[in-house]
């Protein structure tokens, strides 16, 4: 008996699919189509929740717990974040890398990557704090004496000797809490951080394949989250530049939303048509 | 590009496409070294950052005097009885603190985030939304009874109750599929930049 057509569709072969992946990953790259980026009324909150703080001498406390095999998405969220921070005038960012042990290398690759126009230094306007490996007692700790949690930057220098640490003495101190990646902190910010400190405002950097983990603390204890490289390209939109390289993917990700659809349907056809030939039977 | 430059990106450029090899022909020893490779550094990164994060917040500051340090030391030295038939229920002690006192700083904080958080972000007024708002209103409170139907495990799952329950089904269906979505977008995201890497900085092409 002759094979239906239907079950030809089925049975493309895995290697093809991954060829056509990765040429749908590639050609973008090479050719622009410049599609419009709609800006999300989330980046929109996290952004103009930052942007407010401009000239006001206040502290974003970012924590960083993000893994190498993740830096794919959150290098463009790192990226935004720390670019826009470094753009505004007169705002602090401390960093305080936790539970991963790739986080302190990262934070730092993101550092070096961004551009510094108002010559923000370190020590002064932004510092790197050391290494916290236990989530749970780093958050129980950071809640309870922030200023005791930390004798040191990562590099070793005492923090009574950076002025950035300067009326840091617990979390009341900083108007911004960020955390990335959300997935491995969330539980512990809502519910370590939050219940001792409900008024202050939350936001997240979320891996896209983890949402579900930021979910149920989203609006309630997140006021807003970034979400993968489409929300940092919107993000990077907002303030304007310098991009990160986000922007420019946006396209491939279109293109390859578009092949995925086209995927869905063409993996749907066998199953809908025999189901139709069973019946006819 | 100087030659250190060029053999780190090299090196790059040979474990993604030793990964790719996988996909493409079939399991092979580019691939495996691939795989020992990746394995083996994480485990080496992770050696180090646990031996320095050791070295900084217990013993430097031991030497320096402070003679609390020596708790979290011995406790942490009691795990390695695990290795002794005969000492190793004095690993016990350490894993006992651990999980205990983890869960007491959790506990505090779960019934504010876990219970009272979520079940205020439900109780939306209706009354005071309008247009999306009130829609979205309108489908949670159906999701959050629909799915909690589908675990009332008291009653057979008949009439009124079956009809929510198989919602409930769908709903969290939906949630699942948007959850596996989401995960081959994040796939997207980190084959792309191992793309970039190949074409910017291993062969400057972009």
């Amino acid at each position: 008996m002759a094979e239906e057509w239907y079950e030809k569709v089925g049975r493309i072969p895995r290697k093809v699919m991954y060829a056509l992946t990765l040429i749908i990953l590639i050609v973008p790259l090479f050719v622009s189509f410049a599609l419009p980026v709609h800006i999300s009324s989330e980046t929109r909150i996290m952004y103009e929740t930052i942007e407010k703080l401009r000239g006001t001498g206040k502290r974003v406390l970012f924590i960083a717990c993000t893994i190498a095999a993740h830096w794919g998405e959150f290098y463009h969220m790192y990226f935004a974040i720390f670019q826009h921070i470094f753009l505004l005038e007169n705002v602090k960012l401390i960093i305080v890398p936790v539970a991963s042990p790739d986080a302190p290398a990262l934070t730092w690759m993101a550092l070096d990557a961004i551009s510094n126009p108002l010559n923000k230094q370190y020590g002064v306007d932004y510092a790197v704090l050391t290494f916290l490996p236990d989530p749970t007692a780093a958050f129980a700790s950071m809640a309870e004496n922030f200023r005791a949690t930390f004798t040191a930057d990562l590099s070793g220098t005492p923090i009574d000797k950076l002025p950035v640490m300067e009326g840091v003495y617990t979390l009341s101190d900083f108007d911004v809490i960020i955390t990335a990646d959300v997935a491995a902190a969330a539980p512990q910010v809502a519910r370590i951080f939050y219940p001792r400190f409900p008024d202050k405002t939350y936001f997240g950097l979320v891996l896209a394949g983890a949402v579900m983990m930021y979910l149920p603390f989203h609006g309630t204890v997140f006021k807003s989250a970034l979400v993968g490289p489409r929300s940092a390209a919107e993000y990077q939109i907002l303030y304007g530049g310098p991009y990160s390289g986000a922007v420019r993917q946006m396209d491939i990700y279109s293109a390859y939303h578009l092949f995925i659809l086209i995927a869905i349907i063409l993996g749907n056809i066998p199953f809908i048509a025999r189901k139709i030939s069973r019946r006819r039977k | 590009m100087d030659v250190f430059e060029f053999l780190t990106t090299s090196l790059g450029a040979a474990v993604i496409l030793g990964a790719f090899s996988l996909l493409f022909y079939k399991d092979n020893p580019w691939s495996r070294w691939t795989e020992y490779s990746i394995v083996g550094l994480g485990v080496g990164w992770g050696t180090v950052i646990a031996t320095w994060t050791a070295v900084e917040l217990c013993i430097k500051p031991l030497i320096a005097g402070d003679i609390s340090k020596l708790v979290p030391l011995i406790l942490g030295l009691l795990t390695y009885t695990q290795f002794s038939r005969r000492y190793r229920w004095a690993m016990r002690f350490p894993l006992a603190l651990v999980s205990s006192a983890g869960l007491a700083i959790v506990l505090t904080g779960l019934p504010v985030s876990d219970f009272i958080v979520q079940l205020r972000a439900i109780a939306i007024p209706l009354t005071a939304c309008s247009g999306f708002d009130l829609v979205n209103g309108i489908i949670t409170i159906i999701c959050v009874i629909s799915v909690l139907s589908y675990f009332t495990f008291t009653h057979e799952h008949t009439g009124a109750l079956g009809s929510f329950a198989k919602l409930g089904r769908i709903f969290m269906m939906l949630g699942f599929g948007a959850e596996f979505a989401m995960t081959v977008v994040s796939n997207c995201a980190h084959a792309i930049i191992v793309i970039v890497f190949l074409l910017k900085n291993w062969l400057h092409l972009l």
